[in-house]
């Protein structure tokens, strides 16, 4: 009786297993503005999905998810519009240079290995550096509450970096996201994204991240409901991509995880909004460690099985 | 002359015994499914299904349910630098059944060494290819089974197959088997094999169809007939379920 069959990916599911799966990425989307699909692809795997249903029918649901997170940020003002067009489009010229980047690889008989570095490298790399900095962000904050005679911090000396970005061309004013930088670096970011996720085989919202939030210097806030927006984009495209080439989108799957989901977005942005900046990087910095250990752990452990089917994330 | 036609007669009498000898093998085993056909409906989750007949009074049942050969491509996985376990090469599997499902009665414990080995998991190693060939083809056939095995689509089911009396030299058999969700619409194959003091006494065989009905096959039809307008409305209904989740929310005043 709470059984439905999804007639595409070819099994039957537990509906209020697929309802509650949904609910808890669909929480973290709202939350951290990931599509989740780092997190998705396998529990779905787990539930005995095809590897490429699971990857394409999640792609149909973080649609519904980022359009209700999208909403919900929209009506905070955490939408960065113009930044996010320039990162979508930068997004989708990289994934098209990482589908060829992937293909050579495969030709040259090493795009496995290096798939699973760059995975491993990247979460560990962007969730060690989110974490330790998050931390001192929290410890610095503590410290001025508790000193509250402390006079005005002296004014930080211009990075490097930060000049470096003031040279550059095509200088713009993002409102929303309170910086004037040229519009070139959000457009490189994304290409860069771009690449990552086509390599990696993800939608790249846990990479994108961190990259707005360090390099793009915009508040959490905002990074959260920019990132959404843009994914929301990146998904309608997937999706009917997937649909149209592949027939691995499972509308009843994807329809089930929305339901879950698109609560999950909306529950999730409240939380998000009762949270500072810090406290929610730390929170997605032990997210995508986790995610690391476990990676790194099933590249270390003994598999069960010598073989296994191709596909997925 | 007279050679040419003793060896004549000889060769059509030999042809018409054996002609006989199969009908009777095939007569003294019967076999009935039901049903015989499997409707995969909106809410399928996998079903039973009895395979019953008679076989020779003396004889045990060995019943196989197998699906379609298809071309499976795999990952061979294998350690890297000594460390790293990861995927290490490509494997195709051909001609390997989807299905492959093996009922026996409490009795037969080791169909491998009894008279009908080729119904049994022996018989893969004919019937699957697996290239490239390595030099390893019994260690990945094992491997295959025991992940066929895992996912619930390949195993023998010993005790699953019980007789009723003997009656005229004949006794009846009945074995039930769970049909998994993930067992896609299409032609199984059921053989039926008796099997007599170490000799294959009579075989009979039958097809289980599997079909998707209602929702699910108009759902199908559309992914695979109209695949872009299929892409489509699963966008658009996934963006008016966030839209209207969206509205949902804030008019009970949840965002600002």
């Amino acid at each position: 009786m709470w059984h439905m069959y999804l007639p595409i990916a070819g099994n039957s599911v537990n509906i209020l297993a697929i309802f509650g799966l949904g609910g808890f990425v669909g929480l973290l989307s709202g939350i951290f503005g990931v599509g989740g699909g780092f997190l998705m692809t396998p529990l779905l795997i787990m539930f005995g999905i095809p590897a490429t249903v699971a990857a394409a029918s999640d792609s149909n649901q973080i649609v519904g998810a980022s359009t209700s997170g999208t909403l919900a940020h929209w009506r905070l003002g955490n939408v960065d519009v113009k930044m996010g067009i320039l990162l979508l489009i930068g997004g989708v010229l990289g994934g098209t240079v990482g589908v060829q980047i992937i293909k050579i690889l495969r030709a040259m008989g090493n795009a496995d290995f290096l798939i699973s570095i760059t995975y491993v490298l990247m979460l560990g790399g962007v969730g060690g550096y989110m974490f330790l900095e998050s931390l001192q962000g929290l410890k610095k904050s503590k410290n001025v509450e508790e000193d509250e005679t402390s006079k005005e911090a002296p004014a930080k000396k211009e990075s490097t970096y930060a000049r470096m970005l003031k040279k550059l061309p095509l200088q713009s004013r993002f409102a929303k996201s309170g910086v004037e930088i040229s519009m070139l670096i959000p457009l490189f970011l994304g290409v860069l994204v771009g690449v990552l996720a086509a390599i990696m085989g993800v939608g790249g919202g846990f990479i994108m991240v961190p990259i707005m939030v360090y390099l793009l210097r915009m508040p959490m806030h905002v990074v959260v409901g920019t990132s959404l927006f843009q994914i929301l984009f990146t998904c309608v495209n997937v999706t009917i991509m997937q649909a149209k080439s592949n027939h691995t989108v499972d509308f009843v799957l994807a329809v089930l995880l929305l339901l879950g989901s698109t609560i999950g977005a909306q529950v999730g942005t409240k939380v998000g909004k009762k949270m500072k900046g810090d406290q929610l990087k730390i929170l997605l910095a032990s997210l995508v460690l986790i995610v690391c250990v476990k990676m790194l752990a099933g590249l270390l452990m003994t598999p069960d099985f010598m073989i296994a089917m191709k596909g997925g994330h | 002359m007279k050679n040419i036609f003793k060896t004549l007669v000889v060769t059509v009498f030999g042809l018409l015994f054996f002609q006989l000898e199969n009908v009777s093998a095939a007569d003294n085993v019967t076999v009935d499914i039901a049903p015989q056909t499997v409707q995969i409906g909106t809410f399928y989750n996998g079903t039973t299904v009895t395979i019953s007949g008679s076989i020779p009074a003396g004889a045990e049942a060995v019943i196989r349910l197998s699906g379609a050969g298809e071309d499976l491509h795999l990952k061979r996985k294998g350690k890297v630098g000594g460390v790293l376990w990861m995927n290490v090469g490509d494997l195709t599997y051909h001609n390997a059944p989807n299905v492959y499902k093996l009922l026996t009665d409490a009795s037969t414990n080791d169909l491998d060494n009894s008279a009908a080995r080729n119904y049994g998991f022996t018989a893969l190693k004919n019937r699957i290819e697996i290239s490239p060939d390595n030099g390893e083809t019994d260690f990945l056939l094992k491997e295959f089974v025991r992940l066929k095995t895992e996912d619930g689509m390949y195993g023998i089911m010993p005790g699953t197959i019980s007789y009723g009396a003997a009656e005229g030299g004949m006794k009846s058999y009945t074995g039930t088997i769970d049909i998994p969700p993930g067992m896609t619409q299409g032609a199984y194959a059921v053989d039926v094999v008796a099997v007599q003091n170490d000799t294959i006494v009579g075989t009979s065989s039958s097809s289980l169809n599997l079909k998707q009905i209602g929702f699910p096959e108009q759902l199908s039809a559309m992914a695979f007939g109209h695949a872009l307008w299929y892409g489509i409305m699963s966008v658009v209904i996934a963006l008016m379920a966030g839209l209207f989740m969206g509205l949902m929310f804030k008019d009970k005043g949840g965002a600002h």
